[in-house]
């Protein structure tokens, strides 16, 4: 059961999700049945399936809801914006709720939020609708007691094959209460040419003798006592069927044509009196005995009956033919085999390179084929679409904007682009805090606004593209843009810059992702601008992507990120420096370059000119292992860095090669250049470097040199 | 010492430099033939690279140059001995490289007798000092020297 | 012969609950996620029982009961409506447009094969 209510509670998730989003709908549109009809919908599901799983509290409050829904429906209440901000709210609380269903103080919560729906549905026309506290339904507890005789008939109507029913299942089920006499009545039965197979021309009498009480047997018919004929009496309280001949005695009334109630009631006064006399005789344990004996006979006749079923329990070949959801655990294990076979693979394509046999190429190239198609569908599993977090851009958008006064619409594109889920998740936080950033900070107040003759509504356009095996993201707002001098001063201020830099706009807006930067005059609780963007920044590289700002004044600001699509593997150039391999990854690299070792040598300030460029370089066979340094064929890789070129100066180029990245674990938190290791076809390991930190690293390294 | 570590009296004792020191077994996985180790640029000098363990990425240090003693030679006997570390929450593998990996010992708790109160360096990581054919034997609190030793 | 019951409800969890119970219980196990998806499951199917929630996107319980009850194959195959309604006259609508009967949520798996048991044998 633990199981399914994780099932519940993940489901529940998504209604809470697309409660979020149908809410911001229909909040352009009250008039709008078929998102009104989803939110009845939601709630409906969250009640039903809520009690299914043990959320009781949880589902008689969405049960409250429901009801208010029900009545916006059918018109009674008119949807305002003050309900829906009042359901935005329920819906969190049923979040809440989700985590911790008993709590006191959520119940409290959830009281007063009752007392809120009971107020709407009060002030509507509507007399009928009050809230109702479900009743326990267990209010008789079945005593257990002897058995009883019933007297039942059961006469279906005609039609009743028409619904699906099947009358026999009703009386096997009456059969199966204890035991029964059973006669079938066929008087009505017409002549053969005049019987309509489809109808039921056949009614019952059962004589039943059990323990189980009235209610439980008209239990039997629920389903079709309104449209059949059912009599259920007490022939007896006694346990008549015990007594020696009186099934006998019974049946021959019960299957005399003429009886009736009345002659049955007759003949069981007459056993009842024979009962209590041999009540006396027989002692009563030997009377259970026989009971015993009964209920053995009884079962192993079930026994006998549920036999098919019971092999197919041993067999059970359930066919689901619906969506598979897996955990997620289950896809990173299926990636990390993956992985595993993609490493093995390269293995396999080394021996075979080394042994030169036809048949293990042709035989290793397939592999590999297939390897990559497989490859590729596991990690196309992982990948969700962006739109998961977008909702909750959203309803950020619609608070936040509500608060500050201001009024903002955020248009999103792109939302169905696929990215890895742990990029996903981690995306959420600092996007979160660039669009706060631009309702803070960038959209203006409607006044300002319109005195500049902008549309009062501000602009947040949120859009997400495919670029190679990257992806962009843009947030871009039609707000007040950067005031480039207030940077500066600020700057200047906080000691980032000196007095007399003369910056581009480009590094002007890069000192907004300073630790420690703020622009903001009035700190407001929401965000100052520049305060987190450094951690944005931060948790962007960490997930091996970019950011950059772009901003014009009075037209509004553009943020830009850049994301790999998965985070496992990546695609790169297998170098060596002093003869041990790295990976340098191919999204990072512009050019490759074939430089003399006397150039590289002779260079002034590590800078170069090839085919009339300068660039900077990293000698790394130098900077790697001075004492060793190799000079042997030198490559010159530039790569892009924070929007420079740097070349990268290496000894051999092997190959462009896909790395399985591996963790570095306790490695990786002490040196930050290298983003990972993979393990080459001959086992061998090779660093994956994180260009950015080695220039970054080896250049500032320099600077400590000169000085 | 917890439970486990009681119940169970072995050691592994190995040299570094010239004197003898062990460790529990318990926190001992295997015992490796010196093998080629990758170099990480950058890595602090203890720190001699990684290697390639079952498809995982282990980093390897010199034991001896961790302990604050000069730089081990690598001869014949040189090993890796690889351990489990417990460094908060994580238990994480670590390739130590060792002079020489001699015996399993049995060594009772009342065998044990407190390490010297000297004031070196070396004496923090060392819980216990035991005597055997007339060798020292020092007992290494492996968990200790890499709780605060950065890799 | 193990019968075959077709789940209808746009509940993830519901649906995976029940089929999980019903499976152990030696049944075959078709699930949709409404009534359209239903209808389109029965064709060439061979499906003994259905099992539907009454409110769903597309197509909702009532008028899938109506569909199956007007044409083909189906007209005759029980069908059961899980439902939270506690009120008789809810019920009976069901009722009136063709089920053969309903289960109230919450169930647990007793009551679900009890009920079961008027419908399929």
């Amino acid at each position: 059961m633990e199981d399914f209510r994780k099932l519940f509670y993940d489901e529940a998730r998504d209604l809470l999700s697309k409660l979020e989003e149908t809410l911001l709908l229909l909040e352009d549109n009250f008039e709008n049945k078929e998102l009104i009809n989803e939110v009845f919908r939601i709630m409906h599901s969250l009640k039903g399936s809520g009690a299914m799983f043990g959320f009781l509290n949880l589902s008689k409050f969405t049960h409250n809801l429901e009801t208010l829904y029900d009545e916006i429906r059918s018109d009674t209440i008119t949807l305002n914006s003050e309900i829906i901000t009042f359901t935005m709210q329920c819906g969190d609380h049923v979040s809440k709720l989700l985590e911790n269903d008993d709590d006191d103080e959520l119940l409290k919560v959830t009281d007063d939020f009752k007392t809120y729906i009971n107020n709407l549905l009060k002030n509507s026309d509507t007399i009928s609708h009050q809230l109702v506290e479900d009743k326990s339904k267990h209010s008789e507890i079945p005593t257990k007691s002897g058995n009883k005789v019933f007297y039942i008939e059961f006469d279906p109507c005609e039609d009743i094959f028409n619904d699906g029913t099947n009358p026999l299942y009703l009386v096997d089920e009456l059969i199966d209460f204890g035991e029964a006499i059973v006669k079938l009545n066929y008087n009505n039965l017409p002549d053969f040419y005049d019987i309509n197979p489809e109808k039921c021309y056949l009614s019952w009498t059962i004589l039943l003798s059990t323990n189980k009480d009235k209610r439980d047997i008209s239990d039997v018919f629920i389903f079709v006592e309104d449209e059949s004929n059912i009599v259920i009496e007490v022939l007896s309280d006694k346990d008549l069927f015990s007594l020696k001949n009186s099934v006998s005695i019974l049946k021959h009334e019960l299957f005399n044509n003429h009886t009736n109630f009345i002659n049955l009631k007759t003949e069981a006064i007459t056993l009842e009196e024979q009962l209590s006399e041999t009540d006396i005789i027989i002692p009563i344990d030997q009377k259970s005995e026989d009971k015993e004996e009964n209920k053995t006979t009884v079962e192993s006749t079930k026994k006998e009956l549920t036999k098919p079923d019971n092999q197919a329990v041993t067999n059970p070949q359930p066919i689901n033919i619906d969506t598979v959801k897996v955990s997620s655990l289950k896809l990173d294990s299926l990636i990390n085999l993956v992985s595993e076979l993609v490493t093995t693979q390269a293995r396999l394509i080394t021996i075979a390179h080394t042994n030169k046999s036809n048949e293990l190429s042709v035989l290793s190239e397939d592999f590999q084929h297939l390897t990559r198609q497989f490859r590729d569908i596991a990690f196309d599993m992982r990948l969700i679409p962006i739109e998961t977090i977008v909702v909750k851009f959203k309803r950020l958008v619609r608070d936040l904007s509500k608060s500050l006064g201001k009024k903002v619409n955020l248009v999103a594109v792109g939302t169905e682009t696929e990215l890895d889920k742990n990029i996903i998740s981690a995306l959420s936080d600092p996007i979160m805090h660039i669009i706060r950033n631009a309702i803070d900070h960038g959209i203006e107040i409607p006044e300002t606004r319109k005195k500049n003759n902008k549309p009062e509504t501000g602009t947040i356009y949120f859009d997400a593209k495919y670029s190679g095996t990257s992806i962009i993201i843009h947030i871009k707002d039609d707000g007040a843009g950067i005031n480039t001098a207030k940077v500066l001063k600020k700057a200047l201020a906080n000691d980032l810059i000196q007095l007399g830099d003369d910056l581009t706009n480009e590094q002007i807006f890069n000192l907004l992702m300073l630790p420690g930067f703020s622009t903001s005059e009035v700190v407001t609780n929401i965000s100052g601008r520049g305060v987190g963007m450094d951690v944005v920044r931060k948790k962007i590289l960490d997930l091996h992507g970019e950011v950059s700002i772009t901003s014009e004044e009075g037209i509004g600001t553009s943020v830009k990120l850049k994301l790999p699509l998965t985070l496992s593997i990546i695609d790169g150039l297998l170098v060596t420096i002093n003869s041990e391999s790295f990976i340098i990854p191919l999204s990072s690299v512009v050019q490759i370059y074939q430089v003399n070792e006397k150039k590289i040598r002779n260079s002034v300030n590590n800078i170069i000119d090839i085919e009339g460029v300068q660039f900077p370089f990293v000698n790394l066979p130098k900077k790697f292992d001075n004492s060793s340094a190799s000079n042997q064929v030198l490559h010159f890789i530039t790569v892009s860095y924070h929007n420079k070129t740097v070349g990268l100066v290496v000894n051999e180029l092997i190959s462009e090669y896909q790395a399985v990245l591996k963790p570095i674990g306790s490695i990786q938190q002490n040196n930050e250049l290298f983003a990972g290791a993979t393990i080459l076809g001959d086992g061998k390991i090779a660093f994956v470097m994180d260009t950015n930190k080695v220039i970054d690293f080896y250049s500032n390294q320099k600077n400590e040199e000169h000085e | 010492m917890n439970n486990k570590e009681s119940i169970i009296n072995s050691y592994l004792s190995f040299k570094l430099g010239n004197e003898t020191y062990a460790a529990h077994v318990s926190k001992i996985l295997k015992i490796l033939q010196l093998s080629e180790v990758t170099k990480v640029p950058n890595a602090p000098s203890n720190m001699k690279g990684v290697i390639n363990h079952h498809g995982n990425v282990l980093p390897v240090i010199d034991l001896n140059q961790t302990l604050g003693l000069p730089e081990t030679i690598r001869t014949n006997n040189t090993c890796i001995i690889i351990l489990s570390v417990e460094q908060g929450n994580n238990i994480i593998n670590i390739g130590a490289i060792v002079d020489e990996v001699l015996n399993v010992e049995n060594v009772n708790d009342e065998q044990i007798s407190d390490p010297p109160s000297l004031g070196a360096n070396t004496l923090d990581h060392i819980v216990g000092v035991t005597k055997k054919d007339d060798t020292f034997i020092m007992i290494l609190d492996i968990d200790n020297i890499f709780k605060e030793l950065k890799i | 012969m193990n019968k075959t019951i077709l789940i209808v409800d746009d509940s993830y969890s519901i649906r995976e609950s029940i089929g999980f119970f019903l499976s152990d219980s030696g049944f075959i196990i078709i699930k949709a996620n409404d009534g359209q998806d239903a209808i389109d499951k029965l064709d060439g199917t061979k499906i003994d029982l259905i099992i539907s929630d009454l409110h769903m996107p597309i197509m909702n319980g009532i008028e899938l009961i109506k569909n199956v009850r007007g044409t083909g194959n189906y007209r005759r195959i029980p069908i059961l409506l899980l439902t939270t309604e506690t009120l008789k006259e809810k019920k009976l609508e069901a009722k009136k447009a063709g089920a053969t009967g309903w289960l109230n949520k919450p169930f647990d798996k007793q009551q679900l094969l009890g009920v079961i048991k008027k419908v399929l044998r």
